[in-house]
């Protein structure tokens, strides 16, 4: 469904000097810095996929997201996008995608969203039968009856985005871009935005790639993610195993029936000692959580234990961290 | 495809009527107020030819019709194509990419994001003042047929040069409306008088440069029959709708350059 190969982006930006004297410079001299911010980006994603799209703020995300929707040329590289290339088949390939943006409306301000509908019924040239059909589905699903005859600007953020979802599905494309669709939602909004998402991914078979600083919903949505640092993918792979492969460090919270042991193996660390408990972070590398079990277990009696993963929110900032250095 | 696109047009502009009306006396004062303010722009027009007569041998009623034409052309492009006078915030903003996103032309989604019913009022008003003054002029059919001729070449003009306008935001970011605002508010302002009355250089730049004299000026000519006793070969008039024509050209072209220039290099 997208093909990415080796994807550039390069910006000339102004060189500006300080000072007044450098605003008299800025006005003769034209000095540009040139900005990689995308620099050699590949990947590939299949029809059907649902892919979780991160980085940090400045990683060259949005530059590859403008690339991909057709809104940007690319300065190197190749995209293709279900056959299409996205810029010079701007006109048939916006019709077959769906855009998402958290942060902006594409829906009419002071109209009811019906109205909005209507409008972009007309914009992307869909037929009368096919948009009531799709409108009956969405409503459904979305719970859009009591919001349609609303006008937009009367909507709560967490109403506005169901309403912005119906309004970016309404060609039934075959791919959805999101970027921060639940941003600023409270728990149970995000929560029905995310049952829609996975819904609209199973059961039609769209293609969903969703960029978010909320890891929670990749967890919860994405068996895949792709994360980009520095214009470069920096990790693509299963959101599972980047636990196993990054998320080296684990915590053990442990209860002895008696005194805790005073000495512990090599490669693990004390974070906190109570009579009877100890709090260990240990390396998945240096030793297994069984046999740090088992090693305790042969020195005090265990009462109980938890063994907590590291959230993924931390090892996503150690991926960053690494990045930077 | 131009009959669909047409229809999307109407649809969108509708679109904007409607949320105009939303706040429906703010839209009812505001069509006043801007009645009232056009037509006070007569007013210097009608005290100096009081004062003097004429204007260089125009008659009030003709220099009515100079105003009529110019402001009939320059009211329905600020009224149908007001988006281009708001390019700037669309790039700032990022509206562009939005519009980018739509499988539909750009322009076609420019010209209606900001349609600007309000200014419904002033091309009536404007087409009032031109109704009077053809009707006291006497003007047969063929001088008719030139003020229609006129009034179409303004705007194809105008909407040449908002186009041309928004598409120097392209390079300036969006820093330089006020340009787009001097050749588009300051070009119908001066064209409420003939071009024979300013000095020669602005007359050459109106003629030559920004050819805004084709607009008005010359289909006026023609229409009063006094296209040779101004000093002007009888064919001149002729080249109106090329010149205007030339400059919707200019305007679409800059425009598409513009656009393939952002989408190279962004923000």
């Amino acid at each position: 469904m997208i093909e990415v190969q080796k994807l550039e982006k390069t910006f000339r930006v102004a060189r500006h000097h300080r000072g007044f004297l450098g605003s008299l410079r800025n006005l003769v001299e034209t000095d540009y810095d040139v900005v990689r911010a995308v620099d050699g980006v590949s990947f590939s994603i299949a029809a059907g996929e649902f892919v979780g799209f991160i980085g940090p703020n400045g990683a060259g995300k949005s530059t590859t997201i403008k690339m991909l929707t057709g809104v940007l040329e690319p300065s190197g590289g190749d995209v293709r996008v279900g056959g299409l290339s996205p810029r010079r088949d701007r006109l048939a390939h916006t019709a077959q995608i769906g855009v998402v943006f958290g942060q902006r409306t594409q829906l009419w301000w002071d109209l009811p969203v019906i109205e909005s509908y209507t409008l972009l019924r007309h914009v992307y040239r869909v037929s009368d039968a096919a948009f009531r059909a799709q409108l009956a589905r969405l409503e459904a699903l979305l719970e859009l009856r009591p919001l349609l005859d609303v006008p937009v600007r009367k909507l709560s953020l967490g109403q506005r985005m169901r309403c912005e979802l119906g309004a970016a599905l309404l060609h039934a494309p075959r791919l959805l871009f999101l970027d921060e669709p639940t941003i600023g939602l409270d728990v149970l909004a995000k929560e029905a935005i995310r049952e829609f998402l996975a819904t609209e991914n199973a059961e039609r078979g769209t293609t969903i790639l969703l960029t978010t600083h909320d890891l929670s919903d990749i967890e919860r949505l994405c068996p895949r993610m792709i994360l980009i640092d520095h214009g470069r993918v920096v990790y693509d792979g299963a959101v599972e195993a980047i636990r196993r492969e990054y998320g080296s460090e684990r915590r053990l919270v442990i209860d002895f029936e008696s005194a805790a042991p005073a000495e512990l193996p090599d490669g693990v660390e004390l974070e906190e000692r109570a009579s009877t408990r100890l709090v260990l972070r240990f390396r998945r590398d240096r030793i297994g959580a069984a046999a740090l079990i088992a090693w305790l277990g042969e020195r005090a009696p265990i009462a109980d234990l938890s063994l907590e993963e590291p959230p993924i929110e931390r090892i996503v900032a150690e991926l960053y961290r690494r990045g930077r250095t | 495809m131009l009959a669909n696109a047409l229809a999307l047009w109407a649809r969108l502009a509708l679109a904007q009527i409607r949320s105009q009306m939303q706040y429906r006396t703010s839209f009812a004062i505001q069509n006043l107020v801007m009645a009232g303010v056009t037509l006070s722009d007569l007013l210097p027009v009608w005290i100096l030819s009081r004062f003097f007569g004429s204007l260089d041998g125009w008659s009030f009623a003709e220099l009515a019709l100079l105003y009529g034409m110019v402001g009939t052309s320059w009211a329905s492009v600020e009224m149908a194509l007001r988006g281009f006078e708001n390019f700037s915030i669309y790039l700032v903003q990022g509206d562009l990419d939005r519009i980018l996103l739509r499988p539909r032309s750009v322009i076609l989604q420019v010209a209606t994001r900001d349609f600007d019913a309000r200014k419904l009022s002033r091309v009536a008003q404007a087409l009032l003042v031109l109704g009077i003054a053809c009707v006291v002029l006497g003007l047969g059919p063929r001088s008719l047929a030139w003020v229609a001729l006129g009034v179409v070449g303004g705007m194809l003009t105008f909407a040449g040069v908002v186009m041309a306008g928004a598409a120097i935001q392209f390079w300036t970011l969006g820093q330089a409306q006020e340009l787009q605002n001097i050749l588009t508010y300051g070009g119908s302002a001066a064209l409420s008088y003939p071009v024979s009355v300013y000095a020669t250089w602005f007359r050459r730049v109106l003629t030559f440069a920004v050819p805004l004299a084709f607009v008005n000026y010359f289909p006026a000519l023609a229409a009063l029959g006094r296209t040779q006793s101004a000093g002007w070969p009888e064919f001149v008039p002729w080249l109106s709708p090329f010149v205007c024509a030339g400059v919707l050209v200019f305007g679409l072209a800059a425009f598409a350059r513009g656009l393939r220039r952002y989408e190279s290099t962004g923000s």
